[in-house]
């Protein structure tokens, strides 16, 4: 009964999608353990996966929670952790901006547990409350 | 006194210093519907709320000490644009109501659930989320197995459509967020429903 509770059945997997690209152009790659893959429009996303875009790139991404994140040129963001349970919303976001700019919208996460979205850049550590901020982080982007 | 030629190095000095201090930047961006936006921000020990349209910390390139900056609407344009102009169209929420006692979808539901074709037309690449919910009429944790039943109910209603299963996440949240807010054991067919989000 105690592990009913606890273990829902929409628990996500670590190998679930967390995400898909919407908006796609120039050069964007998705480097999933250790192997970039130039990445097109309907690419699913997962956990720990970091995605990049060249001098001519940017992307959009809807995640499972409607949060969404959009990258600008020159860009690099690592999605180090995704949990979301569809029916409690309870859940975490932990993603790192490498360099470069990103656009985000927070989601249903936020929505049920404020500042449970964390972005770290090199100079921050971003909690997030909801909704809408754009950050820029001074890195390499390679 | 100081010479006219100063003050322009001065200012100069100035421009520079705030050039270089927005490096690393972050800017909450205005809402509709009169949302305030916040952001709580660690950097260089200390932790700062930021609130707002256009409040924003900044830090020069290799610095870890975020501190208040002043930021315009065109310079996030031209720092933050091609960022900006890539996010996503927003996901967008449809509601459906079924006869009592029935699976079969109200005519205004029936409407509806023919929308949702046209909303994923306008996207290059969709999904849906179909999200089941109920009333407060038996047990919550009965109810969360009876909200998702009839979400995947209704994700066969897509997928015979043509959708593809895969690209349809169905999900029940039971009796939370009630529609119409009622204490617990309420029949209320109002709260009886599915949502299909379209992302």
């Amino acid at each position: 009964m105690l592990f009913a509770l606890i273990a829902s059945p929409q628990d996500s997997r670590a190998d679930d999608p967390i995400g898909q690209i919407k908006t796609l152009s120039g050069t964007v790659t998705v480097t999933r353990g250790g192997a970039p893959i130039k990445a097109a429009i309907g690419d699913h996303v997962m956990q720990a996966d970091e995605i990049a875009t060249g001098s001519d790139g940017a992307v959009g991404i809807t995640f499972a929670d409607n949060s969404m994140m959009s990258l600008g040129p020159q860009s690099k963001l690592d999605l180090d952790q995704f949990q979301f349970d569809t029916t409690t919303h309870a859940g975490v976001f932990n993603s790192s901006l490498k360099a470069g700019t990103l656009a985000v919208k927070s989601g249903q996460i936020v929505q049920q547990t404020p500042f449970a979205m964390h972005v770290q850049t090199p100079a921050a550590l971003l909690g997030v409350r909801g909704t809408e901020f754009v950050v820029r982080a001074d890195g390499a982007a390679n | 006194m100081i010479s006219a030629r100063r003050l322009v190095a001065i200012s100069a000095l100035f421009l520079l210093g705030a050039c270089a201090s927005k490096d690393n930047l972050v800017v909450v961006i205005p809402e509709e519907n009169g949302h305030i936006g916040a952001v709580q921000v660690e950097s260089g020990g200390s932790t700062t709320l930021l609130t707002g349209a256009y409040a924003a910390l900044g830090a020069g390139s290799g610095s870890s000490h975020m501190k208040p900056v002043q930021v315009a609407s065109t310079e996030v344009g031209q720092i933050f644009g091609t960022a900006l102009s890539a996010q996503p169209i927003p996901p967008k929420t449809y509601t459906l109501y079924f006869i009592s006692d029935s699976d079969d979808l109200t005519p205004a539901s029936k409407d509806a659930f023919e929308q949702v074709f046209g909303e994923i037309a306008r996207r290059k690449a969709a999904e849906l989320a179909v999200t089941g919910f109920t009333d407060t009429l038996g047990d919550p944790a009965y109810n969360d197995q009876l909200s998702l039943k009839r979400a995947k109910a209704v994700r066969e209603l897509f997928v015979a459509r043509g959708l593809k299963a895969e690209d349809i996440v169905a999900a029940g949240r039971g009796e939370r967020d009630l529609l119409v807010p009622t204490g617990p054991q309420k029949s209320e067919p109002r709260n009886r429903r599915v949502e299909i989000t379209v992302r």
